[in-house]
């Protein structure tokens, strides 16, 4: 139990959630002014009011480092704080550089705990911010939380609203429950510019580990993560053995990366065999080696949101990799919660090999627990 | 529906009781019971001698020291605060129904409760009527061969058919070779519950667009590993699947056997039947659908019952008809043993028995009629109320006697969440409705299932409740994020429920943890 007063630090994308009330698919970039000529109003301010109206009844009251002006400042004021102010952005728009800046500001404090007022695109800015943080030597980056605030909230970082924001700080600090990985996702831009192309895995960040933090709107499952240990026991145990497992990208699959002793990549594809890690993030050509002649499996996992298996991260899976490890010998594990918000509990493959792809569509099994499957539809992406 | 409903005012009672542990005084008693007079003494001695040495307690139980009209203003209290059927329960996939008077009152006739199992089968001829007599009124819904009603309830009925099944492929020399269950995401969670108890592997089916899983899904998962399809239709969203038969043959073909689970029976009682769909075996939960009371009104029953290939590996006893009398027989060798003492929870298949008989099959029939067409009435003017969709809008045609709804739209409109939603119900006095069994397969879930048991102004009453939270919600949504404000407790901070510091099970933990807290 803490007895020091909690540091906040706090992040307000005063542009976030400008685009959804106007029909965008995002505020990135030219959007926001776009949303603005449309008359869009901002969602951000009210949202972080509403947190910081919570924050403000906490006994003792939270330390508050924020940003000068719309950044925090002004809203932190308005709720009866005395924020400190660790960034001033130059102009009165802000962009994704102020974001950073201030992320990169207030990490250096510390704080206790970063709480950021978007949507993905601010939860991206984060990461990079804190990315570069960990790059420069600094210390350990503070947990985060995300307030939802934008258009787009696929990221595992959101708590479900400002005053869930607000308890699931009050608990985490009270309680002292640690914290652990949650993916940032967000859609690629489409060929148009605009952030509507498939959902891709920029990377996780630590967040307190507090149930209530999940949105729970979007996908309720309460036993869904044991269930998924025991699936992460179960590769684990396959991985052990004389073949050579080549293990996708995503925090499921780090889960059992763990077990097996290593850290391994989130981002990229690792391969083991017997327990041991032969390559980490490794190429196509790499992994062409390692399978050329001995007997392989691949185990990969859904992109949450889109379901997407092949051809979303795990690039160096190429076709040629699936075709030479085999496509019987393609695993995929999932937690049951996952599969159950896809849309149409659909699995998709774009591999850039429209024959394999076809070839991989149909339906699959997929681990969900120790003694427990699913039976999913795969399908090709541009079929 | 017609005209505009007027919203009755209402407030539970607050009475701020204290646990049944902290009232009294040391030595207040209910009844003081004077000594034993010397007559009676004379007679059967000393009365603590007559509970043997090895019953006695060294010490008396920490009991409360209270009154008897203490103890009864104190549950009365207690019941003034719950809602608990007392509003408008449209409680989804549970089907609340009422519990008949006649039944009650039967099942405490001293004639049938003073009855003890163990009593020769000669003394016990009355009861093992009603068992056999309701057995066949099972056997006429569904076309099974034999019930039985050990099961103390739905998933008790589900693990007997897991059981069952265990010990046919025993006898079969397949055990350990078919390991296999497979079900479906929206089917009723005991049967991938009691099929993993069982130390079966779940092979569980997503669904389709239509709503229910396709068949190249399930002819996908069978292999000859299937031991067995547990599977309930129409399944928690109201969606009937039209080719179960087909689904059978296939599992059938594969070597498996075939298990329907009859949890959301209401919606298709008389019109279809297990066995003429092709299923071994099926269950019903008399506490929900025979109208036997359920969620602490007593005991229930899952009446399990299978075609003839199985009886062989049914627990026992079973009750048989020899002549003009009933006697209790054993299924044999191959038994899968028993999944509860003696016959069950026999006084609520009494109650059953009851339900069934007053109802008759014209009744039954109607009833199912009635709970389709009031739901698909309901669902009607819901879907009128903003922020109100249904489960796989692309999927024409009429739910059964109940629909999944969903409250997505109303939150990415408002912040008001199907939980605000739900504390908000019960400020109108009526029960909270229920969300959705998980996982959630649509976001922001509600069920609500009228069955045949609520009025059209008890249901157009419960409409017009919802639809009043949906305008408060666009206009006032604090009052309902805040709510409930006109019960007797108010909204509680859910996190704190999951941490063990909070809460105790018992008065002993809760003291201990009180004292660890204080110091």
């Amino acid at each position: 139990m803490a007895t020091r007063v909690p540091r906040l630090g706090l992040v307000v994308n005063p542009l976030a959630g400008l685009g959804g009330a106007v029909g965008l698919k995002g505020s990135d970039g030219a959007l926001a002014a776009r949303a603005r000529a449309l008359g869009a109003e901002p969602v951000a301010p009210a949202r972080a009011g509403r947190l910081l109206r919570h924050l403000a009844a906490w006994a003792p009251l939270p330390e508050i480092v924020t940003c000068a002006g719309d950044m925090g400042e002004r809203l932190a004021r308005e709720a009866g704080f005395a924020p400190r102010i660790a960034f001033a952005p130059a102009g009165r728009d802000t962009h994704a550089a102020d974001t950073q800046a201030a992320v990169r500001a207030l990490a250096r404090l510390p704080v206790d705990l970063l709480l950021f007022v978007g949507g993905d695109g601010t939860a991206r800015d984060v990461l990079a911010a804190l990315a570069a943080h960990s790059a420069a030597g600094s210390a350990l980056p503070p947990p985060v939380l995300g307030v939802p605030a934008g258009v787009k909230m696929h990221s595992g970082v959101f708590a479900t609203g400002p005053r869930a924001a607000g308890e699931v700080a009050q608990r985490w600090w009270s309680t002292g429950c640690g914290v652990e990985d949650a993916e940032v996702v967000d859609r690629e831009p489409a060929a148009d510019g605009s952030p509507s192309g498939p959902v891709r895995l920029y990377g996780a960040l630590r967040v307190p580990r507090v149930r209530e933090r999940l949105q729970r709107a979007k996908a309720q499952g309460a036993d869904g993560d044991a269930l998924l240990e025991g699936a992460c026991e179960r590769i684990a145990v396959l991985a052990r053995d004389e073949r050579v497992t080549l293990l996708g990208p995503g925090s499921t699959l780090r889960r059992i990366k763990r077990r097996l002793g290593f850290e391994g990549t989130l981002l990229g594809v690792d391969a083991v065999r017997g327990g041991v890690p032969l390559a980490v993030d490794a190429g196509e050509r790499r992994l062409l080696e390692l399978v050329e002649s001995t007997p392989a499996r691949i185990v990969v996992t859904a992109i949450g949101g889109q379901g997407f298996v092949f051809g979303r991260g795990n690039q160096p899976l190429s076709p040629r990799v699936i075709r030479a490890v085999g496509l019987e010998n393609v695993i995929v594990v999932a937690s049951a919660t996952k599969l159950a918000t896809l849309p149409g509990s659909a699995l998709y493959v774009d591999t850039g090999d429209p024959a394999l792809d076809r070839a991989l569509a149909g339906h699959r099994s997929v681990i969900t627990g120790a003694q427990r499957q699913s039976i999913c539809r795969v399908r090709a992406a541009d079929a | 529906m017609s005209g505009t409903t007027k919203l009755r005012r209402y407030h539970a009672a607050v009475w701020d009781e204290p646990l049944v542990l902290e009232m009294g005084a040391p030595g207040r008693r209910g009844q003081h019971y004077g000594a034993p007079s010397d007559g009676i003494r004379a007679a059967v001695g000393d009365p603590a001698a007559l509970i043997p040495a090895a019953m006695r307690r060294a010490a008396p139980p920490a009991l409360p020291e209270i009154s008897e009209p203490d103890v009864l203003r104190h549950y009365l209290h207690l019941a003034q605060e719950t809602l608990g059927m007392m509003g408008i329960s449209l409680f989804g996939t549970c089907t609340m129904k009422y519990n008949p008077r006649l039944g009650e009152a039967l099942a405490v006739d001293p004639r049938f409760a003073e009855l003890h199992p163990l009593q020769h089968e000669d003394t016990l001829q009355g009861v093992l009527e009603i068992v056999w007599r309701f057995d066949q009124v099972l056997r006429a819904l569904s076309g099974m061969d034999q019930y039985v009603f050990q099961a103390g309830g739905g998933a008790a009925a589900a693990y007997t058919h897991v059981c069952v099944t265990r010990a046919w492929l025993a006898a079969r020399g397949e055990l350990g070779k078919r390991n296999q269950i497979i079900t479906s995401i929206q089917s009723h969670p005991c049967n991938p519950a009691t099929a993993a108890a069982a130390g079966f592997e779940v092979v569980t089916l997503m669904l389709d667009e239509k709503g229910y899983p396709s068949l190249d899904a399930l002819k996908a998962a069978v292999s000859d590993r299937t031991a067995a399809l547990m599977i309930n239709n129409p399944d928690d969203m109201g969606l009937y699947n039209p080719h179960i038969a087909e689904w059978v043959r296939i599992v059938h073909e594969a070597g498996g056997l075939c298990f329907y689970d009859h949890a959301n029976f209401n919606g298709v009682m008389s019109k279809i039947r297990a066995a003429d769909l092709g299923f071994d075996a099926c269950m019903f939960m008399l506490h929900k659908t025979f109208g036997v009371s359920k969620g602490g009104g007593g005991p229930a029953v899952g009446a399990y019952g299978c075609r003839e290939h199985l009886v062989p590996y049914l627990p026992g006893p079973l009750v048989a008809k020899e002549g003009e009398r009933y006697a209790l027989r054993s299924p044999g060798p191959h038994s899968a043993g028993k999944v509860r003492e003696y016959l069950g929870n026999v006084q609520q298949v009494l109650k059953a028995y009851v339900w069934a008989r007053g109802m008759g099959l014209e009744g039954i029939r109607e009833a199912s009629d009635m709970s389709v067409i009031l739901n698909n009435y309901m669902e009607k003017e819901l879907l009128k109320i903003r922020g109100v969709t249904r489960s796989h809008p692309g999927v024409d045609g009429w739910r059964m006697e109940m629909t999944r709804f969903s409250l997505e739209q109303l939150y990415q409109d408002t912040g008001v969440s199907v939980f605000d939603v739900q504390n908000r119900m019960v400020d109108f006095g009526i029960d909270a409705f229920w969300l959705a069994h998980e996982p959630w397969v649509v976001p922001h879930p509600f069920t609500p299932e009228a069955g045949e048991m609520w009025s059209k102004e008890d249901v157009d009453y419960w409409i017009a409740v919802l639809k009043q939270i949906s305008d408060e919600a666009y206009t006032n949504p604090e009052i309902v994020r805040t709510a409930p404000h006109n019960q007797a407790v108010k909204k509680l901070r859910g996190e704190s429920l999951d941490d063990p510091a909070n809460w105790a099970m018992t008065w002993r933990a809760y003291r201990r943890k009180r004292a660890a807290r204080a110091g």
